[in-house]
């Protein structure tokens, strides 16, 4: 079987069903009327395609153009000037039809056409010569392929391959690269990309005065070195791709399982994504839930059964193949057959499959087959999980590029605004650049299928650090020009929302640990206690920093032990834990004074015997004027009266460097950079989320909807839970300096123009008021600016 | 960007795009499927939808069968009605006792008895609303949109300033089954701008469509105004694209317009004078009814009102069926009529189809004792009545539902489809599924039930497959 997908010789239209054939071909979907009527003017489809199919298409299309004459699209009839478009009489193209001298009368040696249909052909001329956008006669010869291929890089040697491979495409398609973006505007684009967080205002300030060579280069490594970041944003990701969710239906009596707990830990592990894959289709009690469905309480129409679902869902999010037709029946809209499907459910299932069309039985049976089975077959007699480890294996086989081909166009669509091949979902359609998406799906594969890798590569190129554009070809013409702004996802919004109005939730909902992560960005400061490895069960430790600083001053202290702290500031106890793969961030304001301050942690090792023991401090402060000062443990620490020891290794870094960087990329004066935030991603969803485009998740969800609604519009105005954060965020801010200024660097990532000071000014009135603050809270949220990703 | 389009061009594209961003079309958004679909004509330009949610069993309400009063040891098998019936202003169709507002406007209605509904396994109710609200038995491989979203999209707004589909009396938090209620209150693939409107409380619709609590009208349309300011005084032009811009922009001020309209008040219960407030009385429900007259006054396109679904209360009558029911009818029973004879007086009833239904009937059974298997409904138990809370409706019923139709073009005065009058209580004459049900409201709606759209490539259609067919002999011809 081979796997692409031709719909070769099944054009022919007049039944509904096979208009949805020529509707794929076409790439219909990127049409722009939305009007289910009929009017009275004349249909391409139904009357006007039969004709020239029956009696024109032989003679004038594909490469066979007798009498210079194409009728392949539209445009070629129209340069072949036998059409006067809008007056019949004059066209060539009518007057043949009914010419006297057979010679000249067309069709050739046929009869004549019927009055009838020459009155269609004419009243078609008459109005325009209207016709189905994208359909082309062309035969489809383009097959999606499922090895993978090595791209030769074109240009110059080194760069981004990304780069190489689009200034190649650029340049054959005329277009001119988008402009750079500006550091700024990078910040916030790449942020809400790979972590879905605004960065905050002393990120972006570091950020634009970092080595100017290399900023945007060490930026994305930490933001992928982020992991709990990390993992909070891609969930939103992957719990719509794998319908995974913390309520909804099929809970309420067994029906379906959260994935949750192992899907966060892959996520922030960057777990490969072929292990990923395996361990979800031949999975363990943890990641069984994707592959056991949604199961709802009574009878189930047999195109939904569990095992169905698993031949949907395996297909779509994994293959970008659309199983769904071929469920029920024989798929009209590409060759999946409906023993296509059931050989896929057969894999799952607990003895052959018989198969329902239309959801009345066959009487036929079907053993497991995979999709593409040129890749290997599965052994029908086998145990259920011999068939699906068996089935794993091929999913993830070396030569199986489609795997790697899917996962690249997502993460290529969610970066770009759109796919390499669009719908997402369909990836037998052709990608507008063929060697754009097998470099990367090659590049993934030949790298130990590192999705970070993928996404570093896509961040890190200048086509991807370009302005966006609005793209001027659409449809099958589609040509890149440049990434294309997106809006920003509920979770996102809400995040950024949470963020600056300080108004997050407290708790987590999601059961996931949010601890013990490897990161690979190394954070400031050194690891202190000794400088070997063996400490006593029960040392105890007071270690000590001292800081003269000026009245007034803010601080915040990023701390972990091993394995047990008690942290005192100037006396005043401030907190402790005992875990040390999980960092802490606390607020150390309220304990400072003018003058000489202390910072005492009392450490204590724990066990049976002797261990290594070691504590990370990170301790930072803003006085009045700005001025900050960081400092982290480091030998200038007192232990015991004595210089503190640095620990040679690291070796906790690797597991919580990734939490540090967290802290520290939040700043000390952002609302939440004391306390891990929660994240939109690890709640349950609201009435807000489900308006800004949250799905119910009872379906696999590959694109989320684009445009703001009136409804969400509604929601944004007046909306109890959105209004509760404006002014619960005004309380806080009303009396923050320059809180202008402040806002639009936290939101919007730039100062504001003097014209827009002006306004906000009008807004804010003579003396601010929580009122004031949150109608100005409400504007600078409201502004497409704000809520797209530019 | 890096082409700067025509001024011409962009305008155009503009116009074509309509409410959708370009992005979402290339997306592969929901669209007509283009299939060759001649609509009908529309008999109505409103639906209101009385939703009995729960399983509202018809021997009880409209379709009386043999009477037998509460007496112990009654045994359940007669039994057929727990009312006795009572004639209506149509000779020949008798309700229940209970119901003597809505008899007196039978003569403006039609009367389905025949409404029928597959046999969803040990049944639960919101599989079976989800169901009857799309069309479609869950679980489906996509978002399938609530009946009220097909409207909304195909129809599109009545009035700009007011939401197409409006939905009241349901919460969707803090109730059982909440999560199956949230699977159908939705657009569905349409997205959300064709979703409800959720207005769980009528008396507090007014303050969904009002600035938000606290806030002055002059202090909101300020707000408005100086940001409509800060945009035009803003880096947009150089940082956003356009489009994204105008379609939000579009939203926001759509919204704005309803929240400053003058149709807001219609949501506002307190501006009804108190003489034709009264006769809807004081239960959520009549306030609902009240509410859904004065927003299709106001230009909704489709409305429902629901007695609210709730496990095990309202019709979902597991035990004290009788006493539950008879409840229920005295809060439906007034401001229905009262609804019928406003639209009727006000000149919208021809243009207004309201339609009374429930997710299925309910017959005899006893739960709770020894003997009586409450998750097997398929199997009919025979057992002696000793209490009063054994006497009702208990047991879930697919075989034959009634469906009370008014306006929108249905005949007046006229009977659809027939029980058997012996048990079981099926439909016998012209079974109506939910298909065929559906086709039959979309019918009077002008929508062909082939109207399809295309999601993933594959047709969806307003009824399943596209195979529902109007009972055409309940209109009255045009």
């Amino acid at each position: 079987m081979s796997t692409a997908r031709s719909t070769n010789g099944r054009t022919v239209v007049g039944r509904p069903t096979d208009y949805c054939i020529m509707i794929l071909r076409t790439q219909i979907a990127l049409l722009i009327s939305v009007t289910p009527f009929v009017s009275g003017k004349v249909d391409f489809a139904h009357e006007i395609l039969p004709i020239l199919k029956e009696n024109c298409v032989k003679c004038h299309t594909n490469g066979k153009y007798k009498g210079g004459l194409s009728l392949d699209t539209r445009e070629a009839l129209l340069e072949s000037e036998t059409v006067e478009v809008g007056d019949a009489e004059e066209s060539l193209f009518i007057e043949v039809l009914t010419a006297e001298d057979e010679d000249e009368r067309m069709p050739h040696d046929a009869d004549p056409l019927p009055a009838g249909k020459i009155a269609v052909l004419t009243k078609w001329v008459n109005e325009g010569l209207v016709w189905e956008e994208g359909f082309t006669f062309k035969e489809k010869t383009w097959q999606a392929p499922l090895a993978h291929r090595k791209v030769e890089l074109p240009g110059p040697e080194g760069g981004n391959p990304i780069d190489r491979i689009a200034a190649a495409y650029f340049k054959k398609n005329r277009v001119q690269p988008p402009e750079p973006i500006s550091d700024a505007r990078f910040l916030r684009r790449v942020s809400l990309d790979l972590v879905g967080l605004l960065p905050s205002k002393s990120e972006l300030e570091e950020f634009l005065t970092s080595e100017p060579g290399t900023r945007r280069e060490a930026k994305i490594e930490e933001l992928l070195s982020r992991d709990l970041d990390y993992a909070d944003h891609w969930m939103t990701f992957w719990n719509d791709l794998l319908r995974n969710d913390y309520a909804g239906t099929g809970f309420i009596d067994g029906g379906r399982r959260q994935i949750t707990g192992w899907l966060y830990r892959s996520l922030k592990e960057n777990k490969p994504y072929d292990q990923f894959v395996r361990e979800l289709m031949n999975p363990t009690a943890e990641s069984e839930g994707f592959i056991k469905g949604i199961k709802w309480r009574g009878d189930v129409n047999a195109s939904q059964v569990p095992e169905i679902q698993f031949a949907q869902n395996v297909s779509q999010v994994f293959f970008g193949e659309n199983m769904k037709c071929a469920s029920c029946h024989d798929s009209f809209i590409d060759d999946w057959k409906l023993e296509d499907a059931y050989g896929m459910a057969a894999i799952i299932a607990g003895k052959p499959l018989e198969m329902y069309r239309c959801d009345k039985p066959t009487g036929e049976k079907m053993d497991a087959k995979f999709l593409f089975d040129e890749l290997g077959s599965i052994d029908k007699s086998a145990p259920r999980n011999e068939r699906l480890k068996r089935a794993a294996e091929l999913a993830t086989a070396p030569g199986n590029g489609r795997l790697a081909r899917t996962i690249v166009n997502r993460l290529w669509a969610r970066l770009m605004g759109r796919g390499l091949v669009e719908p997402v979902d369909m990836m037998s359609n052709r990608p507008w650049s063929e060697d754009m998406l097998d470099y990367l799906a090659w590049d993934l594969a030949q790298n130990g299928y590192d999705l970070k890798r993928t996404l570093a590569m896509i961040v890190g190129s200048r086509t991807y650090q370009g302005t966006t554009v609005i793209p001027s070809r659409r449809g099958d013409d589609f040509v890149f020009e440049g990434p294309i702004a997106k809006r920003m996802t509920a979770e996102q919004f809400i995040d950024a929302v949470w963020g600056i109005t300080g108004t997050s939730p407290g708790k987590v909902e999601a059961k996931v640990e949010r601890g013990g992560v490897k990161a690979r960005a190394a954070v400031p400061g050194e690891w202190i206690w000794s400088a070997i490895d063996q400490r006593p069960a029960g040392e105890s430790v007071s270690f000590t920093r001292v800081i003269k600083l000026p009245a007034e001053t803010k601080g915040r202290i990023v701390i972990t032990c091993d394995n047990e702290y008690v942290l005192k500031a100037n006396g005043v106890t401030i907190g402790k834990d005992s875990n040390w793969e999980t960092v802490e961030a606390y607020d150390l304001t309220k304990a400072l004074r003018e003058g000489r301050n202390v910072i005492q942690v009392e450490a204590k090792n724990l066990g049976n015997s002797p261990n290594a023991a070691a504590l990370y401090a990170h301790l930072e402060f803003i006085d009045q004027s700005g001025r900050r000062v960081v400092m982290t443990t480091d030998a200038q620490w007192m232990a015991d009266g004595r210089a503190a020891l640095i620990h040679p290794s690291n070796g906790w870094g690797e597991r919580v460097n990734g939490q540090i960087a967290g802290y520290l990329s939040e700043g000390l004066e952002s609302p939440s950079g004391m306390s891990r935030k929660v994240r939109a991603s690890l709640v349950k969803s609201t009435l807000l989320m489900r308006a800004l485009g949250r799905p119910n998740r009872e379906q696999v969800v590959t694109t989320r909807p684009a445009d703001l609604t009136t409804l969400q519009a509604l929601e944004l105005n007046n909306g109890a839970e959105f209004v509760s954060y404006l002014n619960r965020g005004a309380e806080k801010r009303v009396a923050e300096k320059e809180m202008v200024e402040g806002l639009y660097l936290e939101a919007l990532s730039r100062p504001p123009s003097s014209l827009e000071k002006q306004v906000a000014r009008e807004i804010l009135g003579e003396k601010i008021t929580p009122e004031t603050a949150a109608d100005f809270l409400w504007t600078v949220l409201m502004l497409p600016e704000f809520q797209f990703i530019n | 960007m890096s082409k700067p389009l025509e001024f011409e061009n962009r305008r155009d594209f503009l116009r074509k795009l309509g409410a959708a961003s370009a992005a979402t079309l290339a997306m592969g958004a929901p669209r007509s499927f283009g299939e060759e679909v001649e609509q009908p004509e529309a008999r109505a330009d409103c639906c209101i939808l009385l939703w009995m949610g729960g399983g509202m069993a018809a021997p009880d309400t409209f379709d009386p069968k043999h009477y037998e009063p509460f007496r112990k040891g009654l045994k359940v098998s007669d039994v057929g009605s727990t009312f006795p019936a009572i004639p209506t202003s149509v000779s020949g169709i008798n309700f229940t006792e209970g119901f003597e507002e809505l008899a007196k406007v039978m003569d403006r209605g039609t009367l389905i008895r025949s409404a029928v509904q597959p046999d969803l396994g040990h049944i639960l109710h919101s599989r079976h609303q989800y169901h009857w609200h799309t069309g479609y038995v869950p679980p489906q491989t996509v978002a399938a949109p609530h009946i009220g979203a097909w409207m909304a999209k195909v129809l599109g707004q009545r009035n700009e300033a007011m939401p197409a589909f409006i939905d009241i009396g349901q919460r969707l938090e803090g109730v059982g089954e909440k999560e199956e209620l949230k699977a159908f209150h939705t657009g569905g693939f349409f997205g959300s701008e064709f979703g409800p409107f959720l207005l769980p409380y009528p008396d507090q619709a007014i303050g969904a469509v009002q600035p938000p609590e606290g806030m002055t009208p002059g202090r909101f349309s300020n707000r408005y105004k100086l940001y409509k300011k800060l945009i035009s005084e803003g880096q947009v032009g150089k940082s956003g694209s356009e489009f994204q811009q105008e379609s939000m922009l579009r939203s926001m001020e759509k919204a704005h317009r309803l929240l400053s309209s003058k149709e807001a008040a219609a949501f506002d219960l307190t501006k009804e004078p108190e003489t034709s407030a009264a006769p809807y009385g004081k239960s959520r429900f009549g306030q609902g009814c009240l509410l859904a007259r004065r927003l299709a006054e106001s230009g909704a396109r489709f409305i429902e009102v629901t007695t609210e679904y709730q496990p095990f209360k309202h019709w979902d009558t597991h035990e004290k069926g009788h006493t539950t029911v008879k409840r229920l009818k005295s809060e439906i029973d007034q401001p229905i009529a009262q609804l019928i004879r406003d639209l009727e007086e006000r000149g919208m009833l021809d243009r207004t189809l309201v339609v009374i239904a429930s997710e299925f009937s309910r017959d005899m059974m006893i739960e709770g004792v020894p003997g009586s298997n409450a998750r097997d409904q398929t199997t009919h138990k025979v057992d002696v009545i000793s209490e009063l809370k054994h006497y009702g409706q208990h047991r879930h019923f697919t075989g034959g539902t009634s469906v009370l139709m008014f306006g929108g073009g249905v005949k007046k005065g006229f009977q659809f489809g027939r029980t058997a009058n012996e048990r079981p209580f099926v439909a016998v004459e012209n079974p109506l599924g939910v298909e065929d049900l559906h086709a039959t409201i979309f019918q009077a709606m002008g929508i062909s039930p082939k109207t399809s759209f295309d999601i993933e490539g594959r047709p969806f259609y307003a009824t399943k497959d596209g195979i529902g067919k109007p009972a055409m002999e309940v209109f009255a011809s045009i």
